[in-house]
């Protein structure tokens, strides 16, 4: 009796091919919207994680920032009359040292970067950033392509080495490897500097990472920290440190342990405190916004599977009236309410059903089609596939339950005599 | 009285009950058919032909008055007893033949079976002899709409035997065919009638017909006038015919 119903729903649907196609047409869109988005949502928070999730994710920023600031974007309650931050307020090498003694275990250590500006060299121009080598090793995927990496030895003593990317080393030398031991001499601000390069290395970014951490990546060179400074180490001064947590560290205990101590120098601090923040919460944040920004549009694309529904419904309605006749012999030969109403249901859920297997398709091929463009990797979940299954077949009873209903209700006499 | 399929008591039919329109279309039917009969009702329009082919078929349900069916008390079923009672008692025979279109004809007969809930291979089985028995072997695999009317009918009657009912109940049978495919349904009947022993209820206006019937009722405004031997009435008229 079940497979009959099926059977026969399906026979109704090949029937009227072209009634059948545009009746599913909503709950196609609908589902194929749905799943497209979903997955290429999904996409775009794997490769937030993707990008932040490696030594991003193990970064742990020390501020120091007015007393009554919330974080240190928050210039609402900055208060413009308070003094201005000076050396003693700030961080120095010394602040580093006390760090990493107290909490080497858990540290894989203090990362220093600072963007020296642009340095242009003939037609090139690169953004020059000096790095010690804990801030070179969160630069994310830099692959080498030529020559090696900046040496201990070369952070320790500030030597003016630079990193090429390669896009610079072809421009200024035709090749990376023309580039390995060139002097690369350039304007950078209203003085010249020079550098040896040892090696030239090329970023690997997806669409979405290049998306995220700006342009300026490809074209990044980098020099020791040290190399950087105008004076020596011992004399520098930060408003802001990195830290980068050893793999496996409970992170949020390890800010708060470090926040402490570096508290306490602060207490007595009249204008200005420790502000701590983490890679992983602004990540955190990031990725609730995605998600919001997903629900909403998995939502609009809802209301079109819920008009594609009552598109379902409308036609089932006039599927009903026009097989009136047929109910009514139906019921004479003994159908009873119950096989009706079975058999009406039976065929709205198949609408939909079918409706969303050639959604489903769709959508899997949109989401990907999209994610491709965006250069994410998206790819729709098993899970929004069953929801999307599930949903379409709750739609089917909701909207066929009243016309079936309707069938179901027939008084045969007059269902037989209908024209 | 063991032989006797419907028995009909001071049937009474009102509609729009209670309100100032109401309508008696029936007024006291007493109406008994026994097992193996071959019965003719006949009557102008607007006699009460309809109503009481209604209440026969446990399509509806009278007002007042008793029903029994094949054992059942009609006028104290329920909805779905009276669906169960309508596909195992009665084959209903309609003018218009009433095939589920984009069935095929062995499906259309499958159908009554379908709602009896036999497994597939028996119904198909079934459906097969009787398409058989009514000269449709070769046509099963047709929809209705390949079929001409009179072949649409053997159909409807093959149909209306699958679950071996009590009676069939003809409506009208050949009035949407010609004189020639009419009489070829009519001999079917009889021929259902005299070698299968099936109890036929056959509603018609047609005098002509109704007289070759064992027994004819003629209903006027709702009552039955007159009960008589059909006068065109020949035991064994099929097998004559044939030969």
């Amino acid at each position: 009796m079940f497979l009959d119903n099926i059977r026969l729903a399906f026979s109704e649907l090949f029937a009227n091919k072209m009634r059948s196609l545009l009746t599913m047409l909503g709950i196609v869109i609908g589902i194929a919207s749905v799943i497209a988005i979903m997955s290429l949502g999904e996409g775009m928070q794997n490769s937030m994680l993707d990008t932040f999730g490696g030594a991003q994710a193990k970064q742990i920023i020390f501020e120091v920032i007015q007393k009554d600031m919330k974080n240190d974007y928050d210039y609402d309650n900055m208060d413009q009359g308070a003094r201005k931050m000076n050396d003693s307020d700030r961080f120095d090498i010394r602040t580093f040292e006390e760090v990493q003694s107290n909490f080497g275990s858990r540290l894989e250590g203090i990362s220093l970067s600072s963007n020296l500006g642009k340095i242009r060299c003939g037609d090139a121009t690169a953004s020059v950033v000096s790095v010690n080598s804990c801030a070179f090793a969160t630069q994310g995927d830099l692959k080498m392509v030529a020559g090696r990496k900046i040496s201990a030895d070369e952070y320790d003593k500030g030597r003016k080495v630079i990193l090429l990317s390669e896009t610079t080393a072809e421009k200024v030398y035709g090749s990376a490897e023309a580039a390995l031991g060139q002097e690369f001499e350039g304007e950078m601000g209203s003085s010249f500097s020079t550098y040896t390069v040892v090696g030239v290395y090329k970023r690997e970014v997806s669409g979405m990472s290049a998306m995220l951490m700006g342009t300026g990546g490809s074209e990044t060179a980098y020099v020791p920290y040290r190399s950087g400074l105008r004076t020596s180490i011992e004399d520098e001064k930060f408003d802001y440190f990195i830290a980068i947590a050893r793999d496996s560290t409970d992170i949020p205990a390890l800010e708060a342990d470090i926040g402490a101590f570096l508290g306490k120098k602060y207490e007595n601090n009249d204008t200005f405190k420790i502000y701590t923040n983490t890679m992983q919460s602004e990540l955190d944040m990031v990725n609730q916004e995605l998600g919001l920004f997903k629900g909403i549009l998995a939502a609009i694309a809802a209301i079109s599977l819920l008009v594609g529904g009552i598109g379902v419904m409308n036609i089932m309605i006039v599927s009903i009236t026009e097989r009136t006749r047929e109910i009514g012999t139906r019921k004479a030969l003994g159908a009873t309410n119950n096989d009706i109403r079975a058999q009406f249901l039976i065929e709205s859920i198949i609408i939909c059903l079918v409706g969303s297997a050639i959604g489903i398709g769709l959508g899997i091929g949109l989401g990907s089609l999209l994610s491709m463009a965006l250069g994410v990797s998206g790819a729709a979940s098993f899970s929004s596939i069953a929801v999307s299954v599930l949903i379409s077949m709750a739609f089917g009873i909701f909207f066929g339950f009243y016309p079936a209903n309707k069938a179901a209700k027939l008084n045969p006499i007059d269902a037989l005599r209908y024209e | 009285m063991s032989d006797v399929v419907i028995d009909l008591k001071n049937i009474y039919k009102r509609f729009y009950q209670g309100t100032p329109n109401e309508l008696e279309i029936l007024h006291g039917i007493d109406l008994t058919v026994r097992k193996g009969e071959f019965v003719s009702i006949v009557g102008a329009s607007g006699s009460g032909k309809s109503t009481l082919m209604n209440i026969i078929g446990a399509l509806d349900r009278p007002s007042f008055g008793s029903y029994d069916l094949g054992g059942t008390d009609i006028c104290a079923a329920k909805d779905n007893e009276l669906s169960h009672i309508r596909n195992r008692q009665i084959g209903f025979v309609f003018q218009t033949y009433n095939l589920i279109p984009r069935n095929t004809a062995l499906k259309n007969v499958e159908l009554p079976m379908m709602y009896a809930r036999l497994n597939p291979f028996t119904r198909k089985k079934k459906a097969k002899e009787l398409l058989e028995m009514v000269g449709m072997g070769d046509r099963m695999s047709h929809t209705p709409d390949e079929l001409s009317g009179g072949q649409k009918q053997r159909v409807a009657i093959a149909r209306a035997l699958a679950n071996d009912p009590s009676i069939i109940l003809a409506d009208e049978p050949t009035g949407a065919l010609d004189s020639a495919t009419g009489r070829m349904i009519m001999d079917l009947f009889h021929k259902l009638h005299e070698e299968n022993g099936i109890t036929i209820v056959l509603i018609t206006h047609s005098n002509e017909l109704a007289e070759e019937t064992e027994r004819v009722l003629t209903l006027m405004d709702g009552n039955i006038i007159s009960e008589r031997r059909g006068s065109a009435y020949v035991p064994g008229q099929y097998k004559t015919r044939i030969q």
